[in-house]
Order: structure tokens, then sequence, then C-alpha cells
């Protein structure tokens, strides 16, 4: 275990971990990377050494050789009512921030109804695998949607269905519109011609 | 004899352009409506006040300026209804395909034969969440192609690029028809790069002429309708009157409007690995940028920003609110030739 804390009043970032952590927040660090990455790791150097990370708890990757009686020190420390509040304060946060971003997003998806794009539909995905593998399968409050086929329409027929949607609404109706005129010396047609020189 | 036109269906104004001789002529009206109350000699007003007017079903409905003074005459009697909202449809108003059918009728009539051609324009793709104009641009082609014409979309800013003409600066020479065509309208503001006569990058946001209107407001307790005319009358970007709240207000929201609008096009410009190190034009129009001295407030704010391309010159189009219409109109031809020489 190399369990750190954010000692900061603000959020931390440490950008070759790719871990940020807000104000408070206490991290394992050898869950998410191995030890040797954490050990060169600058951003987590400079972040211990302007006090901005504190380290909690580190055990040694290489523990001397261990008789029975010491070994059974250790797993009684690891086991200690404290460890296992850390852990479970851990989970907690983690299991109530992927909950609050499930729902942040299905609302958005509600609200949106045309749906997410490819990239934040992506991000969900992960988020609610993480969540499930967390909570064991299930998602409070998120039912999975169904995958409606796929549909797709050329415009053209798109435009001929709605030309007959506009035919029958307009069936009928009459006007008397009188457009304001005004005219102006036009270089469209030098425009139509180095355009066509440019296009093609 | 085939004729090529265009159509500009803004969100405040509708116009269309056709050549006449050597000149472009413009057609324009207000893009609103209010509906007539029923009444035994409603005809008769209509006829005697000599108000321009569509019946549908019964119902008589007053369109164009016209509303607007039957607006003024029965105040909070009637209500301005406008068939568009943010660049695209109303999707709140029902009577909004029956109007806007009657007024592109009016305006461009049936295609005399199958070899004409009418440019439309769409607005961009919406960066901030607003809604697309794919309906919008089906319901609209739809509606200019059931006259017998053969249609053209374009994306709006992309019209201000082929009538205004911005150049790029590269060590070879002078590019045309490359830089940046910017669209400042009523419901969008529209800004598309590009190269060539090409159309390489294109957005839009919502935040334009109605946003600053409504903004400003609400934060002066002054009514839109007024606020609309301060900003059409007073503002004056050279000569501005801070003791005035609804002025400052506007050139506060001015500015707010060009850094949002800017902020979005070059995180675009960045999301599509855009490159284009040469400097260019950036050319201005619609009705939202007719304000005097609008485009060097523009230049001003946005030489400050941290931008991913190089600019040479701010300019305003010669025409602003009718750019648009002309730049469609010269896509117009553009089709109408390519499809000649396809025959």
């Amino acid at each position: 275990m190399y369990l750190i804390i954010n000692n900061s009043k603000q959020e931390l970032v440490l950008g070759d971990l790719r871990l940020s952590l807000v104000p408070g927040q206490k991290q394992d660090i050898d869950m998410i990377c191995s030890r040797y990455v954490a050990e060169q790791s600058k951003s987590l150097k400079t972040a211990i050494s302007r006090n901005l990370v504190k380290i909690i708890r580190k055990d040694s990757i290489n523990p001397p050789p261990l008789t029975v009686k010491e070994t059974h020190t250790i797993i009684e420390k690891d086991s200690s009512k404290e460890i296992m509040e850390e852990m479970r304060s851990i989970k907690k946060e983690l299991i109530e921030r992927q909950q609050a971003m499930a729902r942040k997003q299905l609302a958005a998806m509600r609200e949106a109804k045309g749906g997410l794009d490819p990239e934040t539909q992506a991000r969900l995905n992960e988020a609610i695998q993480v969540l499930q593998g967390l909570t064991g399968g299930i998602v409070p409050g998120f039912v999975q949607e169904q995958h409606e086929e796929e549909f797709s329409m050329s415009d053209e027929k798109a435009v001929d269905i709605h030309k007959r949607t506009i035919d029958r609404i307009t069936k009928g109706s009459k006007s008397n519109i009188k457009h304001s005129e005004t005219t102006s010396k036009t270089t469209a047609d030098n425009n139509v011609d180095e355009l066509e020189d440019l296009l093609g | 004899m085939s004729r090529v036109v265009s159509l500009d269906l803004g969100t405040m104004f509708f116009h269309s352009a056709e050549k006449e001789g050597d000149e472009l002529k413009f057609k324009t009206i207000r893009n609103c409506f209010v509906e007539l109350h029923e009444t035994d000699d409603i005809e008769e007003t209509l006829k005697r006040n000599n108000w321009q007017y569509i019946e549908d079903d019964g119902k008589y409905y007053v369109i164009g300026d016209d509303a607007m003074k039957v607006a003024n005459i029965f105040p909070g009697k009637v209500e301005v209804r406008r068939p568009m909202s943010d660049g695209v449809l109303n999707k709140n108003e029902d009577k909004k395909l029956v109007v806007l059918a009657e007024m592109i009728r009016s305006s461009i009539g049936e295609a005399p034969d199958d070899k004409s051609w009418c440019c439309i324009c769409v607005s961009s793709e919406s960066v901030d969440g607003s809604m697309d104009s794919v309906f919008h641009k089906n319901r609209i082609e739809a509606m200019v192609a059931r006259l017998g014409w053969n249609v053209k979309v374009i994306e709006e800013g992309h019209a201000v690029v082929t009538a205004a003409k911005p150049v790029m600066y590269e060590e070879g020479g002078e590019v045309p028809y490359s830089g940046i065509g910017i669209s400042l309208g009523g419901g969008r503001a529209n800004c598309v790069l590009s190269y060539r006569g090409l159309q390489i990058i294109g957005m839009s946001v919502v935040n334009c002429g109605d946003y600053i209107d409504r903004k400003v407001s609400e934060q002066t307790g002054v009514p839109i309708s007024q606020v609309i005319s301060i900003k059409e009358k007073k503002l004056d970007f050279e000569n501005l009157d801070f003791d005035d709240d609804v002025i400052f207000a506007l050139d506060a929201y001015y500015e707010q409007m060009i850094r949002y609008v800017f902020g979005h096009f070059a995180k675009k410009f960045q999301k599509e690995k855009s490159n284009f190190e040469s400097p260019m034009d950036i050319v201005v129009a619609g009705g939202t940028s007719m304000p005097n001295g609008f485009c060097k407030k523009l230049e001003k704010v946005i030489r400050g920003l941290d931008l991913p391309f190089n600019i040479k010159e701010v300019r305003h189009a010669e025409n602003p609110r009718t750019t648009v219409v002309e730049g469609l109109y010269i896509q117009s031809q553009l089709a109408k030739k390519k499809a000649d020489k396809a025959e």
C-alpha cells in the first residue's frame, strides 16, 4: 500500500500518474500503477516536496524475509480497524462519484433527446462499467437502454416526404405579400468566373 | 427561360436575390406575423390598410413590417409571432410552414423550367448544444423544391466568403476566397473558414443578436423592443455613452458575444487540427454587426485573444445585410453552370 492524501486546498493533478485528487482525497497509488512508476513520478515527488501531498502509509515492496511471528504482526496491522476504515471510505467515495457521473450523464441524455456524441457515450460506458464492477453489476437508477435499430434515409427521400407534408399543410392558403425591393451593383459574375477557375 | 435565384431565410429577415440587368435585385420582408381576430369586415380592413397577409383555413395572418404596425396599434392584444427561432424553424410555432411557404412563393415564385436553380443556406454545425439544422434544412429544401427549383444548400458563413472574398496572404501571393466569413444574425452567429473557395471548417452558436437583446433587457429592466430600438438607433461603438445603462450593457454583451464566438471557433479549429499559418482576412456580415464601429471593436477584442490562426485584416462586408443572399446567388450561378456543363 502507498496511501497518499491531497493536503492542499485545491484540486491536485498528478499528470504523469493520470491522477487528480480533490482536497482531502486519499488514494492508494499501488492501486493505479506499479511502485516503479510511482517512484519515477516527477509530479508526485514535487507535490510531496511542496507538502501538497502527504504520505499516510507506504509499505515496502521488497520486505525483508519475515519470520512467522513477524508476518503475523504485519497481517494483524493490515487488517487493523484504521486501514479497513480507510479502504471503506475510499470505496464509498469512488462509488458515490461514479453514481453521480452516471446520473449526470443520464439527465443530459434525457434533456438532449437527440442522444450523446460518440465520445461522451464512450466515457459514459466506461463509467458504467467501473460502477458495475464496484456494485456487483447493478447501477441504481440506471436502466440500460435497448439499442434502436439503425435507421437512415437518403436526403432526396426525406425532402420528398417533407414536400408532401408542406403541400398538405399549405393546401388552400392564399396570400397578398409585397416584398420591399432594392437593387445594387454586383460583382457576382466576376465572382462566379473566379470561383470556377479556382474550383476547376 | 431558366432563372437563377437565392434565398436567405433569417430569423429576423427574409431576403431573396435575382439578377436584373447589371444589378442584383433584393427582395426583403421581416420574418414575423400576427394573427388577426375574426371579425365580419376583416378582409375589408386588410385591403383598406393595404396590409400584407396570408389567409389559411379561414384565419388571417398579417405579415412582415405590417405585423409590427398591427402589434403597435393593438398593444397587448396581438402577439408578434416568428416562424424561425435561433436560426432554425421555430418548434413552438404551428403556423411556421404556412407562413414561410407563402413568403417563399411570393418572393421567387415557381421555377419556369427544370434547369432553374435556387441556392439556400443553413447554419453550420452547432457547437454549443443548440438545435442542429438537419430537420430545418430538409423542410426548407422541400419548400423550394416543391416550386420546381433545383436546390443547392450551403452553410451561411460560406456565403459570406463567396460574396465578400476574404484573402489569405501566403508567400507566393494572395489567395482569394480564403479566410473567415462570419454572419452575425438575430438567431445565430455563423463562422466558416474557407480556402480557395472550399469550406474547411464551419460552426454556429446561438449567443447572437436575440441573446444580446434578451440579456440587456434582463439586466436593465428595459423592454426588449426598446433595447432593439436603442441598439439600432443609438449604439455607436466609437462614441459610447456609458451613462446610459442600456448602451453600457449592450457594449458588455457584444464583447461577451465576440469572445464566445471566437472562443468556440478556436476550439473547433484546434479540434479539426487545421494548420493555417498565413495571415488571413476576417469578413463580417449580418444585422447584428450593423452598429457603427463594430468591426473595430471586434478586431480589438480578438487581437487580445490567444487564437490558433493569424489575422491580417478584419473588415465589414460591403452590404452586411444582403451579403449572405448575394453569396448564395453566386453559388446558385455556379450550380447551374456546373449542371449545364454536365449535360
